[in-house]
């Protein structure tokens, strides 16, 4: 077991573990945050995509013990800033959501995208959004969704 | 990637208890240094070599160049410390040691880059 201190979503986090344990286990077991959800386990499917030192990131498999003193930043978070509120809006406006399940990762991953990319083409989209995995298929929407955040956010100068 | 990179599975270090591999800017090479093809089948010995000196698909690497990248680029280096795989079993190693692979590099690049004929 080994200490960590963390800086999640803003605040400071102390948290003892054994240092194998992955971030999704530590956010969801340790700091009841369970905004973030598992899916696979493997990094395949998304559901797990967190922010980690600003980069969407798969908590499922990065070992506690790897992540160090870059900041942490959740869907439970995500919301505090521009784009993450921007996208969050935009996802109620249109009604992304079916079941919901994989729709922390999918808005984690279109906000790394809108962050890097504030007027991504489709291709941009299929490309960054096409590790996360919609059983649903709100794929569709999703993309409109982040097209509209998009829109508001260039209107708003964000 | 915008929204998809590397960094989002790959860390600094190899995750042995998850077994992702990791090193320093882990990424992919660039599509024009392939050293195998769209079905994943490894190029020929002639067409890798081709790809390997060929300065306008290898960042512009001339041969002591090459020989450096050989020796100090960690993502070149990581291959002898390649760390676990998801089942826990270690990866399999390169058949021959860094320093005698830096040996070989080093007549190579003495010899001028000879590469094989043929496709």
């Amino acid at each position: 077991m080994a200490t960590y201190q963390l800086n999640v979503n803003g605040q400071r986090k102390e948290v003892t573990v054994d240092p194998s344990t992955p971030l999704l286990w530590v956010l969801r077991e340790e700091l009841k945050m369970t905004g973030t959800k598992f899916g696979c386990g493997i990094s395949a499917c998304g559901a797990c995509t967190v922010h980690v030192g600003g980069v969407a990131t798969r908590s499922c498999i990065v070992p506690i013990s790897h992540v160090g003193e870059r900041p942490i930043i959740t869907i439970e978070g995500i919301g505090q800033d521009a784009v993450g509120r921007a996208v969050q809006d935009a996802w109620v406006d249109t009604d992304v959501v079916q079941c919901g399940y994989c729709q922390s990762g999918q808005i984690m991953t279109a906000v790394a995208l809108l962050k890097h990319t504030p007027k991504p083409s489709d291709q941009n989209i299929d490309e960054s959004m096409g590790g996360n995995i919609c059983r649903c298929a709100t794929y569709v929407r999703i993309r409109e969704a982040i097209k509209n955040a998009a829109a508001e956010l260039t209107k708003g100068g964000a | 990637m915008p929204g998809l990179n590397c960094a989002g599975c790959h860390q600094e270090t190899n995750a042995d208890s998850t077994g992702v591999p990791g090193g320093h800017n882990w990424h992919l090479a660039p599509l024009s240094m392939q050293w195998q093809d769209t079905n994943d089948r490894p190029l020929s010995s002639a067409a890798v070599c081709r790809a390997v000196t060929d300065r306008s698909r290898n960042n512009k690497l001339d041969g002591p160049a090459l020989l450096k990248h050989h020796e100090e680029e960690a993502l070149v280096i990581w291959a002898w410390n390649p760390g676990r795989k998801p089942d826990g079993s270690l990866r399999t190693l390169p058949p021959l040691t860094h320093e005698q692979f830096i040996a070989a590099t080093r007549r190579w690049v003495q010899a001028g880059t000879p590469c094989p004929s043929g496709k």
